[in-house]
Order: C-alpha cells, then sequence, then structure tokens
C-alpha cells in the first residue's frame, strides 16, 4: 500500500517520469495558488474516476472501455468544474480551460488503462491520490520558480500572499522578470527541473559519465 | 443480444446517470453561480444606474435571447422596477469582444448610459480609447437606438465616434443596439412608438431638414425594378425633398441599398447613405459605407444620364479594389436621380 502510494510522487511521478500532464504544467504554473488548485481539481478526478473504473472493470466490454472511462472522467471532470465556480470563483477564473481540458489529461486516462481497470478499487484510490500529489508537488514547485522568479511573489492562496519584493525594499529586483511567468519561461523552469531530476537518477544509478 | 445493441444499451445507461447526477449537481450550484456572477457585476451596475439600490439577474425570463446579449439585469428602488441593464458581447477590432453594459429607464424608454466594461485585443491607445469616451447616449430614446444598421448610422456621423477606431466603437455601439432592441421588443410601454422606426430614423439622416416624411411610392405605376421606394421629405405640409430607396447588384450580386435624398426646389443631392452593404466583401467592398463619394450638393442632373455598366467614369470618386461595391453605389445613385429628372420633374410633382 505505501509503494502505491509513494510511487506516484517519486518512482513513477507522471509528470517528471512518465512525461504526461504537460499542457496544464506549462500553462497554469504561474502562482502557486492555481498549482494547488489544479492539484486538488486532479485530486478529485483522478481518485474518483480510478475508483468508479476499477469498480466496474468486471462489467465494462473490452471493446468500449475506453468511450466508458472518457465519459466517467468528463463527468466527474465537469462536476468539480460546476463546484469551482460556484465556491471557488476566482481559482475557476484563474484556471479557465484548463479544468475541462483535464478532461484529455493523459495522467487521469493513462491510471484508469493501466491500473485502476485491473485492480481492486481500495488500491486504485491509493494510486490515484499518490499520482495526485506527485502531480500536484511538481506543480508547486514549478510554480514557486516561476512566481518568485517573475513576480517575486508566493501565492499560498488567495490573499495570504508572501512578498519577497519586500524584503529588498520598494524596488522591484531585475531578477524578478516577466519572462519566467512567460510560456518561454515555463519551458526553461521544466527544462532545468528535467536535467536535475536526471543527474540525481544518474547518480542513483552510478551512470554519471 | 447483439453486441452492438448491448454496448448502445451499457453507454446510454451510463449517460443517463452521468446526466442525473449533472442535474443535481447543477440543481446545487447554479444559483450559488448566478448569485457570484451578480455579485461581480453590482459594481458595474451600481455605477451605471445609480439611482437603483436592488438588482436581479432576469435572463432567465427570456427566451431565445441573441447570443450578444449575456445577461439581463432589472435594477429596483423600493421595490419598484425602474431600468432594465444589458450587458451584452460584441465584436470589435480584430474579432475582439466587446462587453458593454446598456442601461435603459423603462418608464422613460430612454437610455439612462453605457459604459464599456470589457475591451479584447483593441489597440492601445486607440481603440481603447472606447473606455473613456463619452458615446453621447445618455437621455436620448431607446428607439432611436433599436432596430437600426450600426454601419449605417456610425457612417451617417449622427453617432459619437473615435477617429481612428471605428471598428472599436461600432462594436460598443453594436452592444447599445441589441439591448435597445430587445428593450423595444419585450419592455417599451410608451403608446406613441413608431412602427417603423428604423425607416424613419434613417430618411432623417438624409434629410434632416424634414420633419415627417411620406410614402408615395404607389403614386408612380412604373418603377425601375432597382427602386424599391419613393418619399416625400416634409416639413408643415410642404415637400422638401424626394428620397429614394433604391437596391442595385453589387459584388457577386449582393445587393447594396441606398437612400438618396433629393432638394425639390434647388435639384441638389442632400444626403446619400447606404443603408444595406452586408452582402459585400468585409473591410473591402462594404467601406461604401463610410467613404465620402463627394456626391452631397451635387445637381441631381449630374448623375441622371450617367452609367457605370463599363467602367466608372472619370468625374466620379472610386475605390481602388472595390469597384463592384462601388458600381452599385452609383447604380444606386443614378437611378434615383435619373427617376427624379425624368419621372418626378416631368411629372409635375415639384412645382
Amino acid at each position: 500500500m505505501k509503494d502505491n502510494l509513494l510511487k506516484g510522487i517519486f518512482k513513477e511521478n507522471p509528470i517528471l517520469v512518465s512525461m504526461l500532464g504537460f499542457c496544464p504544467t506549462l500553462a497554469i504554473t504561474t502562482k502557486l495558488e492555481n498549482a494547488i488548485g489544479m492539484g486538488i481539481a486532479v485530486l478529485f478526478v483522478l481518485v474518483l474516476s480510478n475508483f468508479m473504473v476499477s469498480l466496474i472493470r468486471n462489467i465494462v466490454p473490452d471493446e468500449i472501455r475506453i468511450p466508458i472511462y472518457i465519459v466517467i472522467i468528463a463527468a466527474f471532470v465537469t462536476i468539480i468544474e460546476m463546484l469551482m465556480a460556484a465556491f471557488l470563483p476566482g481559482l475557476h477564473e484563474s484556471l479557465g480551460i484548463f479544468i475541462p481540458l483535464i478532461v484529455v489529461n493523459c495522467i487521469i486516462l493513462g491510471r484508469a488503462e493501466a491500473f485502476a481497470s485491473e485492480n481492486k478499487p481500495l488500491a486504485s484510490i491509493v494510486d490515484g491520490v499518490g499520482m495526485a500529489i506527485g502531480f500536484t508537488l511538481v506543480l508547486s514547485l514549478i510554480s514557486i520558480v516561476r512566481e518568485v522568479l517573475g513576480f517575486g511573489t508566493i501565492t499560498i492562496w488567495k490573499d495570504l500572499v508572501i512578498n519577497i519584493n519586500n524584503l529588498f525594499g520598494d524596488d522591484k529586483l531585475v531578477i524578478f522578470t516577466d519572462f519566467f511567468v512567460s510560456p518561454a519561461g515555463a519551458f526553461i523552469v521544466i527544462g532545468f527541473l528535467f536535467a536535475i531530476v536526471a543527474a540525481i537518477r544518474n547518480k542513483r544509478t552510478g551512470e554519471v559519465k | 443480444m447483439n453486441k452492438t445493441l448491448k454496448y448502445g444499451l451499457f453507454l446510454l445507461v451510463l449517460g443517463v446517470i452521468v446526466a442525473g447526477l449533472f442535474a443535481i449537481v447543477n440543481s446545487i450550484t447554479a444559483p450559488i453561480i448566478a448569485e457570484n456572477e451578480l455579485k461581480e457585476v453590482l459594481p458595474m451596475l451600481e455605477d451605471i444606474d445609480e439611482d437603483n439600490d436592488e438588482f436581479k439577474d432576469v435572463t432567465e425570463d427570456y427566451e431565445e435571447l441573441p447570443i450578444s446579449i449575456l445577461k439581463i439585469f432589472a435594477g429596483y428602488k423600493d421595490g419598484k422596477n425602474n431600468s432594465i441593464i444589458y450587458w451584452t458581447s460584441t465584436i470589435g477590432y480584430g474579432g475582439g469582444e466587446i462587453n458593454v453594459l446598456t442601461a435603459i429607464d423603462v418608464n422613460s424608454n430612454q437610455v439612462i448610459d453605457t459604459i464599456v466594461t470589457g475591451a479584447v485585443a483593441q489597440t492601445a491607445g486607440i481603440g481603447d480609447k472606447i473606455f473613456d469616451f463619452d458615446f453621447d447616449v445618455a437621455g436620448n430614446p431607446v428607439v432611436n437606438y433599436a432596430n437600426i444598421n450600426v454601419d449605417t448610422a456610425v457612417g451617417s456621423g449622427d453617432l459619437a465616434v473615435i477617429s481612428g477606431a471605428t471598428i472599436s466603437v461600432k462594436g460598443v455601439y453594436s452592444g447599445i443596439i441589441i439591448a435597445s432592441t430587445h428593450f423595444v421588443e419585450n419592455f417599451e410601454t410608451s403608446d406613441d412608438v413608431d412602427e417603423e422606426p428604423t425607416i424613419e430614423y434613417i430618411l432623417k439622416e438624409v434629410d434632416s431638414g424634414s420633419d415627417d416624411f411620406v410614402e408615395i411610392t404607389d403614386e408612380f405605376t412604373d418603377l425601375s425594378e432597382n427602386i424599391l421606394k419613393v418619399f416625400n421629405g416634409k416639413t408643415n405640409d410642404e415637400v422638401n425633398s424626394v428620397i429614394y430607396l433604391t437596391s442595385t447588384p453589387g459584388y457577386r450580386g449582393g445587393l447594396v441599398e441606398i437612400l438618396t435624398a433629393i432638394d425639390v426646389e434647388t435639384n441638389l443631392i442632400l444626403g446619400v447613405v447606404v443603408t444595406d452593404a452586408t452582402s459585400q466583401t468585409p473591410n473591402l467592398g462594404d467601406v461604401i459605407v463610410d467613404h465620402d463619394f463627394d456626391t452631397i450638393g451635387k445637381d441631381a442632373n449630374i448623375y441622371a444620364d450617367l452609367s457605370v455598366e463599363d467602367s466608372i467614369p472619370e468625374e466620379l470618386e472610386a475605390i481602388t479594389g472595390a469597384t463592384a461595391s462601388v458600381k452599385a453605389y452609383y447604380r444606386g445613385l443614378i437611378a434615383a436621380t435619373n427617376h427624379f429628372v425624368y419621372e418626378y420633374l416631368e411629372a409635375g410633382l415639384g412645382e
């Protein structure tokens, strides 16, 4: 059970290892708040879709399993979107189109197909939780780097903001440039993150050249 | 059981379960979402309609709303409905969305005010001037804006425009027109509403000196097929002008409608307005709506015998790249002036 949970965070991290779910990773990681919000949305959808897929795995005809998974995932995404629009309108507006796009997030369908359709409900829930935490941690890490370098702030939630700019007086530091919250900045930050992960993995496996 | 039928049934049952789930969640979230949206727009509503102290979203009371109307709000003071406020979304420069709030007084049927609440992709320093520009609609009767053609109205010079930002301005006026049209069709209570506000309004654009317009089309038995209607512009029962509504083929046969007003005493052209050029190529042929053809003040006899079928005569104003549409303009003008000179005056109607 513990391995099942942890594999999503480290060994089989959906972004850093499986390299899935890149669209939201690049697009919404301009603020930590966005990453947390997207992470919660993915957690909700991933856990419930994994649970449902696992629950009906023995009665789903193999030939139409993918459309069925898509309907289940789309249903949960629509529900989370409705709930977000009602109870977290600011975050809903901030995440925008990337909430409905969770339907086509490869992590969700990938886990339904690769894990939930072959495992029991409890194991599938744990797998979903682990994957969603791994996804959220990486989104959060990228968001913190981009937001700090881009705006000089860390927006944890709504008005709960750590303003690093304030530490340096009134003037915004030169290093805080909007470039890092642009799409190009996202690619560069993710590139560096991949390099660090690769270096760590190489060191662990003793494959340092 | 047939496999296909089995699979179909499986998906159908799943679809029904999901639909039921949506209905339950929607019944919980929809009122909260509506309340949130109202909260978001409330400061703007209070800004545009400061006399009222309560606002309700009444959008769902109206079926088959035009897609451009995002929301309809009703403004209340001491529980009495005093205003209707439309939130519209129209297209401005570069296809960017322009959001406009238009408040209308239900008692006087006058526009209270209009404010631009959002404008996407409008040129900085030019198109985005619409945020601060005074469109001068406050206090005007809503009927002045209902059902009018935005191209014609802006082109006529009767509406305030920002130089160099015509498309953005048209986006704003489109919102006001859509709001006014819906208001007239659904709320207006005045008894003295003109049944044909559109034509009355446009006739005044070509002959602002007359205050009464009478259709006289039936007085002519052999009208050219290009002439749709003929009017007399009058003041104190005295005929000032003859106004022709013509429809002539332009680019790829698309019809262009033009109103031409001619002074019956001096035979001078009082005004020419393109009332419909929607069939012409956007941003190319339809520039005839705004273009100054330098025809106003000219003698009708100059145009009565001209022909543009082979080419546009050198003495006439042309537009490069829009020849077919320009020809349609002149065909209408020639049809009107020709009838005026050879039918109207010959029959002694101008005396």
